[in-house]
């Protein structure tokens, strides 16, 4: 059986009762990887439905089954990067022409490549925004430290590292069946750890997935043409809870963000840095897969978006690179703010993450790997990562800057 | 809601009724904005999600300011800054008097400055027109009503098409165009400024899509493949007569200087790519030049 077609909302899904033993819903994997890079990147073959060997072929998720019990081995790493961009708004937003770089400490520096100007190459490409683009990148990165996450799996004792990847690997799979954006999904993902860093109460195990779908909702109504319908979400949750929990948890989560929903994501850096540097679109999706990995990893997802976006993105042209590290050209100096000193220890902590996602132990949540093993997404999850520079068992954690 | 009294019934909104209310305690004049939250709807509308969302980051002062947001009782009010009345009421109350060439250039340069500030921040309004433009006492004009604004991502994706009032919608978005970016408001501004200069009079009153895209390539000119690559790709895009414009600018806008025509020119490009951005229009010499 399949979801209703997002075209027709009219549509109540209530009606068809998910049989006991579960409906099989296909996951749709048929888009190419950036539906809204719609004219310069490359289309990819629309893959057949019975083609995906790896799809999840049952959505209704068995909350007791699905949601781990709390497990006190796992480490809990407490450094993370401290730096504050809030206080250099005005400095790094300058006008296009004799624009200055960034520091990672949010120190202006000299144009590290003052001839190059990709904005002003594009202006004539209409969808590339390239008279505000540069400014609207600047002002992400002034907001990144508003939304930064603290480490609430402290403080809440229902909920550790694995409960939260193996939500997150469930939000990946209804992003994939309700076919949203994948803005929506790293949005989502925000929204869940906002909330629960910022809310007084104890959060329920039980409760984790009606917070994961009023995210998903919420991210949906900010970003969507045709969001899901609170219908859909009661569905794909196997009917766990009702539409008037959901709703009230919907308008709790409005209340506990502060309606504020315009958080920078690493998702959006990553697309610019490749813009910026040419990069082909295998390149780019390799990036993505690592960093829709790393939504996974509560630590390393709580560092600045847009240096996780910078190091994913070193990362996956050193693994197109045959194992070598690849340059960090003037131009993406100029693009990310980073130097190479700033990018380079986030990298192999990331390249790190990526064993560590290929462990035995971390198999259950294999939506991502499975997802991104699929032609549509030129297979890049087959693609070697580079060798580990630290042990298995060592922790994920975020290296910290240089000062 | 305890804290204000309740005063009269301003207006409707994209999503709500408008009341004009006093803060008890400052006595402060605001406007509320109720929405309310029905058991058998889709939760918050996603119109005032946004628009509270997107509001809460802008501060400026040609954009309308949200002071907070109260949810109680199955619904939720937005305070915001009380305007005496809007562009359109304005116009009404000039009962076709000519407005001072230096009103008409400050309202423009003020429109210009609020849309800029938006979409420096990823923000894009589309639907300006003179009733979603609020004027407070001292002329202050403040962009309102972002019930249909969204975020854009860099490069943009598909938006609705089912966006703009008609009179105020570029030729594009009539074709059907879904991938838009700021040019879309830029249009409108370009339509509003004539308007303003016209003491209210709409430059293109359209009755329905076709009218509203003929009165367009009549004033100036239809377009072509030559001079909009592409055009006849567009989803909705149909084959016009070919019209060369025929009437001058100074007879549809005596009232503006020959800089204040060229401003407008640049803004009612129909090739969105052609069309000026309120970076640039902010920097025309319309608003430096000391005319007369």
């Amino acid at each position: 059986m399949m979801l209703r077609s997002r075209s027709n909302n009219a549509m109540n899904i209530a009606a068809n009762q998910p049989k006991e033993g579960g409906a099989n819903v296909h996951i749709k994997r048929t888009k190419k990887p950036t539906e809204e890079d719609t004219i310069n990147e490359p289309k990819a073959k629309r893959a057949a439905l019975s083609d995906l060997s790896n799809a999840i072929s049952n959505v209704l998720i068995d909350s007791t089954k699905k949601i781990l019990p709390f497990d006190k081995s796992v480490p809990v790493p407490t450094r993370r990067v401290s730096k504050r961009l809030s206080n250099v708004k005005e400095e790094i937003k300058k006008e296009l022409e004799g624009e200055i770089a960034v520091e990672a400490n949010g120190q202006p520096v000299e144009n590290p490549c003052p001839s190059y100007n990709y904005d002003k190459e594009q202006a004539t490409d209409l969808l590339s925004f390239s008279e505000f683009a540069f400014d609207i990148f600047c002002y992400f990165r002034s907001r990144e430290s508003e939304f930064a996450v603290g480490n609430y799996l402290k403080r809440q004792p229902q909920l550790n590292h694995d409960a939260r990847a193996t939500l997150v690997d469930w939000m990946v799979e209804i992003q994939e069946t309700f076919e949203l954006n994948h803005e929506t999904l790293y949005l989502g993902v925000k929204l869940v750890d906002i909330y629960c860093d910022k809310v007084k109460v104890v959060i329920e195990k039980d409760n984790l997935q009606l917070i994961a779908c009023a995210a998903m909702l919420v991210a949906s109504k900010f970003d969507e043409r045709s969001p899901p319908l609170i219908d859909d979400f009661i569905y794909i949750a196997g009917q766990i809870f009702s539409r008037e929990d959901m709703m009230q948890m919907e308008m709790e989560l409005l209340d506990v963000v502060d309606f504020d929903l315009g958080a920078p994501l690493s998702y959006s850096y990553v697309r610019r840095y490749a813009r910026v540097t040419k990069t082909d679109m295998a390149t780019l999706t390799l990036s993505r897969y690592i960093l829709e990995t790393s939504l996974m990893f509560f630590d390393l997802n709580r560092m600045s978006e847009s240096l996780l976006a910078s190091a994913a993105f070193m990362l996956a042209s050193s693994m197109k690179n045959s194992e070598s590290v690849a340059e960090w050209s003037p131009v993406l100096h100029k693009y990310t703010g980073y130097t190479r000193k700033d990018v380079e220890p986030v990298m192999w902590m990331v390249n790190h993450m990526m064993h560590v996602s290929r462990q035995q132990k971390f198999r259950k949540n294999n939506t991502v790997y499975s997802k991104y093993s699929h032609e549509v997404f030129f297979e890049v999850a087959l693609t070697p990562f580079l060798i580990d520079k630290f042990a298995p068992s060592a922790p994920i954690q975020v290296p910290c800057l240089e000062p | 809601m305890q804290k204000y009294d309740k005063l009269d019934k301003i207006g409707e909104g994209t999503y709500g009724m408008v009341f004009k209310a006093r803060n008890k305690e400052t006595g402060e004049i605001v406007a509320l904005k109720r929405v309310r939250l029905d058991d058998d709807d889709e939760g918050v509308p996603s119109s005032a999600l946004r628009e509270i969302c997107l509001l809460r980051e802008l501060k400026h002062p040609n954009v309308v300011r949200l002071f907070d947001v109260v949810h109680s009782e199955g619904k939720l009010t937005l305070v915001f800054e009380f305007c005496e009345q809007d562009l359109k009421k304005f116009f009404d109350s000039m009962n076709l008097q000519p407005i001072e060439p230096s009103l008409v250039r400050s309202l423009m340069q003020q429109l210009l400055k609020g849309l800029y500030y938006c979409h420096s921040r990823h923000v894009l309004h589309r639907d300006l027109k003179p009733q979603n433009l609020l004027l407070d006492s001292s002329m202050q004009l403040k962009l309102a009503d972002f019930g249909l604004a969204r975020a854009f991502g860099v490069p943009v994706r598909c938006y609705s098409a089912e966006v703009v009032t008609l009179w105020y919608r570029p030729p594009d978005v009539l074709f059907g165009a879904k991938l838009y970016n700021c040019s879309i408001d830029m249009w409108s501004a370009g339509c509003i400024f004539a308007e303003i200069s016209n003491v209210g009079r709409p430059l293109f009153p359209g009755s329905d899509v076709d009218d509203q895209l003929k009165r367009i390539f009549k004033q100036l000119g239809t377009p072509n493949e030559d001079n909009w690559p592409a055009v006849s790709t567009l989803p909705d895009y149909k084959p016009f007569p070919t019209m060369h414009p025929s009437i001058s600018w100074s007879q549809i806008v005596p009232n503006l200087s020959s800089l204040g025509r060229d401003l407008l020119q640049k803004l009612l490009v129909c090739n969105p790519a052609g069309r000026m951005d309120s970076e640039s229009a902010l920097k025309h010499p319309y608003f430096s030049a000391i005319e007369n």
